[in-house]
């Protein structure tokens, strides 16, 4: 990735800056970027935001149609994913298992139109010692499989209590069904720590945070976003910067420890770098690395596509986001990596035990 | 699946099964489930859908969409209405549409209706890679027919994993994406 990443990155910032408002200004919006960005936008989920800003200007409509195209499927899958969440809830109460629902429909649910924020599957959250019972309920033998992402604990938040976490959730509204969410100061951290966690390839996930800062209930509590592990709570912190910096997110509402909080000089440009890139294979679309590695040149390639960013070393590494090279982190999480990867496949190698 | 009939009571019905609707404040979105197309009516043709129960006349269908709509509808622009909602399969049975009265041409009573706008039922193709979520579950992407399959990557956790590396694509002749390398 190079300064010609950051320049395509930077046309998809120019074209998303206020793409989550109800109404949002497309005064400034350039067609010449939303045209050549398009790719880029529908490659990372963001055609929808895009044609939402763009709709009102005088854009031509040969640009904005795969946009608007991009959008109505997000829309449509929505939907079709939004029919099947009662029925998860339904399948694990029936179980005694209360679940909580995070990142896609918990946050696409705040932006003015369904599919502007598109999402691939029901992220569910239940207790560690659930996850066996709830896996089976949402996929029963013989019975039809549910598309979620089951996860046992609450992930990100790992560095809090479960049970408070709990304790904070919502109940909400889904047409008849009554769901329950993260409390608001417990989803923007988990949205702003999954986002650094992974490297900050998607634009949307950016958009997220700018969408919640602006819409913050007024009872928000900044204290409790801030508690927790110090090195994820400085993470927590940068991420809301990059979406004022890179986005124009207000940060009105913001306490001044964060509005002040400076951001390396090395951070936006690899968000920007990073949404420039239009060939990034992200996590789980790669060739498995057991695979590659049985290839001429494989080796090269695998390291290539698993190449961690800067953002995603820091927070590998549980480092600090300040001015120092980032280059160790990098060499650092990735022998970790590799380290993980050969222990997976000697432990899936060692003969069963007698 | 073999077309069905043409409408000879005049009281066109909107087809309800294997539909997945979004309606919207300017349009609404909807997509088969069994012909695997996704369409947007425009607000004209999404208020003649919505009012077509199999009860209404053409006249009462127009004072319906009128009436959403906020301005007239006339009966010509129903008919062409109604003629695109049947040939995107989104009613019970296509509609006959009569000749027109007064000496004018068919082709002249339409392109006169369509002047009005808001009438368009557009098929939507699914751009390449537009669903790049994080990623899809494979009951997600098996449940997408083969037009719209996004090319997102599947989801290598949950209840159903996909192998690794593996993303939702047409495969072959298959009616259904798949999670495929």
């Amino acid at each position: 990735m190079g300064p010609g990443h950051e320049a395509w990155g930077r046309r998809v910032a120019r074209v998303l800056r206020g793409a989550w408002r109800a109404r949002p200004d497309h005064q400034g919006l350039d067609a010449a970027d939303l045209f050549e960005a398009s790719p880029l936008l529908l490659r990372g989920g963001s055609a929808g935001l895009a044609w939402w800003r763009a709709q009102a200007s005088s854009v031509p409509s040969p640009v904005l149609k795969p946009l608007h195209d991009g959008f109505a499927i997000h829309a449509l899958h929505a939907a079709v994913l939004e029919a099947k969440i009662p029925a998860a809830f339904v399948r694990l109460r029936a179980r005694g298992i209360e679940p909580l629902l995070g990142k896609g429909w918990a946050v696409a649910r705040l932006y003015p139109r369904p599919g502007l924020r598109p999402y691939g599957d029901i992220d569910v959250y239940v207790r560690p010692e659930e996850g066996p019972a709830a896996r089976t309920a949402l996929d029963p033998p013989g019975g039809e499989a549910l598309p979620v992402d089951l996860h046992g604990g609450a992930a990100e938040l790992d560095d809090r209590r479960l049970e408070d976490v709990i304790a904070r959730s919502r109940r909400v509204r889904l047409g008849d069904a009554d769901v329950r969410v993260f409390g608001p100061e417990d989803h923007l951290r988990l949205l702003a720590l999954h986002l650094m966690r992974h490297g900050a390839w998607r634009p949307v996930w950016l958009c997220d945070l700018a969408l919640i800062l602006e819409t913050l209930p007024p009872d928000f509590d900044w204290a409790c976003f801030m508690s927790g592990a110090g090195a994820r709570t400085d993470a927590a912190v940068c991420a809301l910067r990059l979406a004022h910096e890179i986005l124009g997110a207000s940060l009105e509402r913001v306490p001044a420890r964060i509005r002040r909080r400076p951001l390396p000089r090395w951070l936006v440009p690899t968000v920007l770098r990073q949404w420039g890139d239009g060939r990034f294979e992200p996590h789980g679309t790669r060739t498995p690395l057991a695979v590659e590695l049985g290839r001429p040149r494989g080796l090269l390639r695998a390291l290539r596509a698993r190449w961690p960013n800067a953002i995603e070393a820091t927070v590998g590494r549980r480092a600090r986001f300040d001015g120092f090279p980032r280059l160790p982190f990098q060499i650092g999480e990735c022998f970790a990596r590799t380290l993980r990867f050969a222990r997976s496949r000697s432990a899936l190698a060692a003969p069963p035990e007698r | 699946m073999s077309r069905p009939v043409k409408d000879g009571t005049g009281r066109p019905r909107q087809r309800r099964d294997g539909l997945v609707v979004q309606p919207l404040p300017e349009e609404t979105l909807v997509y088969d489930l069994e012909r695997h197309k996704a369409h947007c009516l425009e607000a004209v043709a999404a208020a003649v859908w919505e009012a077509c129960d199999g009860r209404r006349s053409v006249e009462e269908i127009a004072a319906r969409a009128a009436k959403r709509v906020g301005r007239r509808v006339p009966e010509e622009a129903v008919w062409l209405a109604l003629r695109r909602l049947g040939r995107a399969r989104l009613l019970e049975a296509p509609v006959a549409v009569p000749a027109p009265r007064g000496g004018t041409s068919r082709r002249e009573w339409m392109k006169t209706a369509a002047m009005l706008g808001g009438l368009s039922v557009l098929s939507i193709s699914a751009p390449t890679a537009a669903q790049a979520a994080t990623c899809i579950a494979v009951t997600a992407c098996e449940a997408l027919q083969n037009r719209l399959c996004p090319g997102a990557p599947c989801c290598t956790t949950g209840p159903n994993p996909a192998p690794p590396g593996t993303v939702c694509k047409k495969v072959g002749n298959q009616n259904n994406c798949s999670c495929a390398p």
